[in-house]
């Protein structure tokens, strides 16, 4: 019996696209994966058609058959297995702190970032990650489908950030590791809330609390339909990252569905 | 021929005119502002639960109702209520006493803060001092400090920039902590801590203490802020319970008539103290008790709304239509919510054959309890926890 495993997400799909093609795991051979890559900001116009979402854009229907090689819709039956990467979903410490504000200590609030408790951040940034386009796309497939579902969060930021005069508290690591811990919380608050997991990254990807080692922004994996990427980007893994990522992903689910998917 | 000093009185002199005859929802000349309120003057809100429905009337008037602690963008209202944002002009919850409101002023004054006035709770931490601000308490006592001096520095910064203060005198009972000398707005043990007499005492203030109180907290405001004025209001709210020997009953009267003595005083004292009269809109016999909810306590919208037409009459001609409209909106919501409330009990008890009949009409008395109570965060309702 083959199994079928669904990547969707935004363009940190790129990453596990790229390991899957290079630097899989041995997996069965009758395991597939098909990955869908878009914005998120055309991901909302995924409309649901009976068991499927169906891209109901032009832009977003050509990203989607580029990345999937041919498909432009999600038919929810067809997969064993689904893995949601990125979408608005993880933990961006700069991105959070400019939406939720800051915690104990205080001396980093101002008038633009609220001082908060740290219960409170939580349910903050439970809010911000319940409203993203990860858990609006895990909505639609429990809604068809009783498949296992991961969700592999956008990785940490490049420590690069970190040197930003403008955010002086992303340098203070007590504080970016509480304010990283109650994030993390949140997102598992979150997942456990829509019956989900989470696929964490590797501490060996992490140059410090909050922030991945550059090594891992090198050479950035992203779709490039028209053009070259660039060599380094804050945001995004590379081939590397991606490896580490979807080795722990198919371990999961192979784990969830009795060993369906790791080759012998 | 026989003169009195009565003679040519005018008809608001006279119960019979002025009350009997009079219906209380058009009654004119119970009010007569000492200043004026205009749009652009920055109010600051405080006081007992009542206070909050000032400042929710003043706010969707169009008055400039201060926030130096507003709440986070990404935060929905009725979460931000449960975190003590937008309630009044700054997370202090509610200011039950005068010597609580001036304890909150010489602590954002020297940005003091006591680890004796942390409390715990199941391994949580709260703030004693605003205990309804984190529903689930902070981490650790740290915590609870640093987000304590956060907020006094935003408490002292509304003190100095404030035009005009409305405070609601709620209530004279409160506790103490004996070594201290702090005065806190819920009994030790309700939301967080523990009750030990060695530790804590109860106070009832008198009349002396409070105009005293209130006397140095406005010296103290005028310092920082010499043109201030200040609108008091005494809450129509009654008790929920009391400390003293007394009858509840005999409690509340005996602490709302100090409070609306105190008032009286500290308002003919000076032309910056105003007195706005929502006690008696309320809790006059003139009300014929229309105005409380079912439990005889809490509010209802229709007295909020009585109340603030008359403030509005003074302080905003168009603003009191306003007022009628939003108490409608609230009276068809609530409506709303009751009808909605029934279908889900029907729907369930169709489901279950009536099994769920007696749970839920258990359920639906204790939200009926807190129904009255749910347009305004009120820590002293929770005393009805430890009736008989």
């Amino acid at each position: 019996m083959s199994f079928s495993l669904c990547v969707v997400g935004n363009s940190h799909v790129a990453a596990f696209k790229l390991a899957w093609d290079q630097r899989r795991p041995r997996l069965r051979d009758d395991v597939e994966a098909t990955f869908f890559s878009a914005p998120n900001r055309l991901m909302k116009f995924m409309k649901r058609e009976g068991k499927s979402l169906v891209a109901n854009d032009g832009e977003l229907a050509e990203k989607l058959r580029y990345t999937s090689g041919g498909l432009d819709r999600i038919d929810f039956d067809r997969y064993d297995a689904f893995l949601v990467v990125g979408a608005g979903f993880g933990i961006d410490v700069a991105r959070l702190i400019q939406e939720c504000g800051v915690t104990v200590p205080w001396r980093f609030a101002d008038d633009t970032h609220p001082l908060c408790s740290r219960r409170l951040l939580e349910t903050l940034i439970d809010t911000y990650l319940e409203d993203s386009m990860a858990i609006r796309l895990i909505g639609h497939i429990q809604r068809f489908s009783t498949a296992p579902i991961l969700i592999a969060g956008a990785p940490f930021i490049s420590e690069r950030v970190a040197d930003d005069e403008a955010q002086p508290w992303l340098k203070d690591d007590a504080f970016v590791q509480a304010f990283v811990a109650c994030a993390r919380r949140a997102a598992e608050a979150v997942a456990a809330r829509h019956k989900i997991e989470i696929v964490w990254q590797r501490p060996e990807t992490i140059a410090r609390p909050g922030f991945m080692d550059v090594t891992f922004n090198n050479a950035p994996v992203r779709f490039q339909m028209r053009s070259k990427g660039p060599s380094f980007d804050v945001k995004h893994g590379n081939l590397d990252y991606g490896a580490m990522m979807l080795a722990d992903a198919l371990t999961r689910l192979d784990q969830l569905t009795n060993g369906r998917l790791l080759a012998a | 021929m026989t003169r009195s000093p009565y003679e040519n009185r005018e008809p608001k002199h006279f119960w019979r005119s002025a009350v009997s005859d009079a219906h209380l929802l058009t009654a004119t000349g119970l009010y007569a502002k000492k200043f004026e309120l205009r749009p652009r003057d920055g109010i600051a809100t405080a006081g007992s639960c009542f206070a909050q429905h000032v400042a929710n009337f003043l706010r969707k008037n169009g008055f400039s109702v201060l926030d130096v602690e507003p709440k986070p963008p990404l935060l929905d209202d009725e979460k931000a209520k449960a975190f003590g944002y937008g309630i009044y002009s700054a997370r202090y919850g509610n200011i039950y006493t005068v010597r609580q409101l001036l304890q909150l002023a010489l602590d954002a004054e020297r940005g003091f803060v006591d680890e004796r006035d942390v409390w715990s709770k199941d391994g949580r931490f709260f703030d004693a001092l605003r205990p309804n601000v984190e529903p689930e308490g902070a981490d650790t006592v740290e915590e609870v400090l640093d987000l304590r001096r956060h907020h006094l520095a935003k408490v002292k910064h509304l003190f100095e920039t404030m035009d005009v203060f409305i405070f609601t005198l709620g209530l004279t009972e409160a506790w103490v902590r004996k070594d201290t000398g702090r005065v806190y707005p819920t009994a030790p043990g309700t939301i967080a801590g523990d009750y030990d007499p060695e530790l804590f005492a109860f106070k009832n203030f008198s009349y002396d203490e409070i105009v005293a109180d209130f006397e140095e907290f406005f010296e103290l405001m005028r310092l920082w802020n010499p043109r201030l004025k200040v609108i008091l209001t005494v809450s129509p709210v009654p008790l929920t319970a009391t400390a003293t020997d007394d009858h509840v009953l005999i409690a509340t009267t005996y602490s709302k008539s100090v409070l609306r003595a105190v008032a009286g005083h500290l308002s003919q004292l000076s032309n910056r103290i105003d007195y706005f009269p929502s006690y008696e809109l309320v809790a006059s016999p003139w009300s014929r008790g229309f105005f409380y909810e079912s439990n005889m306590r809490a509010v209802n919208p229709g007295g909020v709304a009585a109340v603030m037409r008359v403030f509005f009459e003074q302080h905003g001609t168009h603003a009191a239509a306003a007022a009628q409209t939003e108490a409608k909106a609230e009276r068809r919501e609530r409506t709303a919510r009751v009808r909605e409330r029934k279908r889900d009990v029907e729907g369930a008890d169709a489901r279950d054959g009536g099994d769920n009949a007696r749970r839920r009409q258990r359920v639906d008395e204790a939200r009926e309890r807190q129904s009255a109570e749910e347009e305004a965060i009120c820590e002293d309702v929770l005393l009805e926890a430890f009736a008989p």
